[in-house]
This record gives C-alpha cells, sequence and structure tokens, in this order.
C-alpha cells in the first residue's frame, strides 16, 4: 500500500523539471557562445570571428567583442532556455499521461 | 508507449509485499526503484525531436523574412538535410529534418543514462550482496 508521501515522490522523480532543465540548456547554450566568443577575442588576429559574427543576422547587438559575449550569452540563453523548457514539457506530457 | 504509466502504482505494491524485509527496508525500496527510474526514450526523443524542429523552422523563418539575416548562410545545412533550402517549402523541410536528427539524438540521450543508471545499480547491489556474503564466507 503506497502513502500519499511515495505517490507525490513517484510523480517527482519521474518527471523532468522543466524550469531546470530550461535553465540547464540555457547556460550550456549561452556559456558555449560566451567561451566561443572570447576565444576568439583572446586569439585576437586581422579578422577575428569573421563566421561566428554572422550570428548577429540572429542577435542584434551581437559582435566578436568582450561585450559581445555578454550579449551574446543573453540570447543564447533564452534560445536555450525555451528548448529545454520545450523538451521537459514536452516529455512530461507523453511520458507522464 | 510500452511502459508502465507512472500514475499507476502497481509495482510499488508488488515491492511492499515481498516477504523477509525489515519494516525499513519495505519502505526504502519502492524510493529507491523510484530514484533509479529509467527515463522514457520514446517520449524523451519525441521531446526533443519537437524542440529541434520548432528550433530549424524558426530559425529558417527568421532568415526569410528577416532582411539582415539573409546573408547568414543557412542553406548550407542542404549538405546534410537532403531537399532543405532557405524558402516556405524549406521550412517544412527543415522541420522534419529536424525533428528526426533530433529524435535520434534524444533517444540516444535517454538511451546511454538508463544504461549509465543501470550500471551504477548493478555496482550498488553487487557491492551489497558481496558485503552480505563477506561474513558467511568468513566461516567457512
Amino acid at each position: 500500500m503506497t502513502t500519499p508521501r511515495d505517490e507525490n515522490l513517484q510523480s517527482t522523480l519521474l518527471s523532468l523539471n522543466a524550469r531546470a532543465w530550461g535553465i540547464a540548456f540555457g547556460l550550456v547554450f549561452g556559456g558555449g557562445l560566451f567561451l566561443a566568443t572570447l576565444f576568439l577575442v583572446v586569439k585576437g588576429g586581422p579578422n577575428p570571428g569573421q563566421h561566428l559574427r554572422l550570428l548577429a543576422a540572429f542577435f542584434p547587438g551581437y559582435s566578436v567583442s568582450v561585450l559581445g559575449s555578454i550579449i551574446g550569452f543573453i540570447y543564447a540563453f533564452v534560445v536555450g532556455y525555451a528548448l529545454g523548457r520545450i523538451v521537459g514539457e514536452v516529455y512530461n506530457r507523453l511520458a507522464l499521461r | 508507449m510500452s511502459r508502465r504509466p507512472a500514475s499507476d502504482p502497481s509495482h510499488l505494491r508488488v515491492m511492499s509485499a515481498r516477504t523477509g524485509l525489515s519494516d525499513t527496508e519495505r519502505r526504502m525500496l519502492p524510493t529507491l526503484d523510484l530514484a533509479f527510474s529509467p527515463l522514457h526514450k520514446a517520449a524523451f526523443g519525441t521531446a526533443t525531436g519537437v524542440a529541434g524542429s520548432l528550433f530549424v523552422a524558426l530559425l529558417t523563418t527568421i532568415t526569410i523574412v528577416s532582411p539582415g539575416a539573409r546573408d547568414f548562410p543557412l542553406a548550407l545545412l542542404a549538405q546534410y538535410f537532403a531537399g532543405y533550402s532557405v524558402t516556405w517549402g524549406g521550412v517544412l523541410v527543415g522541420a522534419v529534418w529536424g525533428f528526426s536528427v533530433s529524435f535520434v539524438a534524444g533517444w540516444f540521450v535517454a538511451f546511454c543514462r538508463n544504461l549509465a543508471l543501470a550500471i551504477v545499480a548493478f555496482t550498488y547491489r553487487t557491492r551489497a550482496e558481496l558485503t552480505q556474503t563477506r561474513e558467511f564466507l568468513d566461516h567457512i
């Protein structure tokens, strides 16, 4: 015989925390773009980040610079959060129905 | 979806009915069962598939609609996604490809996660059984 506490624990453990997944995806996306941008800034050269700077088409204000890495982090975090949130919500709806 | 639904606690009742266990063990076993519960591979694959599909579709739509994004070489995706192009038809093709690729990736991630969890559970169980039998073997 299961107690209400057990049932609560079961639904908690078997479901994904959509917000946590959103934050995790956001940090991975944001951190990835942040580090990639900073790496190119530190590396320098005559034309740093000639491909990465194309992201400015989707992320207005983004550039391959220190400030751009922070702006890119924010944009990529938002995109990653949305994707992670979708994964968590859809999984819960399918797996826990 | 062949897996037992999460709302069905029948497996917990079976575990609680096990004999020869102390009250603490009887209480803890269902909890442990849940702590090691696997990810539903198909559901996780579908979830990542939906996210990937929306991502590719949105990316293509922005490239078509926004004049500033037209220089972005998104058409290179056609190298991997047969039939894809930065057009309204390409939005649909990209969405299908995005779903397919993301579904496979998500399914595989869930599979690896379940495998790792099963190995951890097996290691714990084996260690516990060895600890239990050590005393017995000392008496031989």
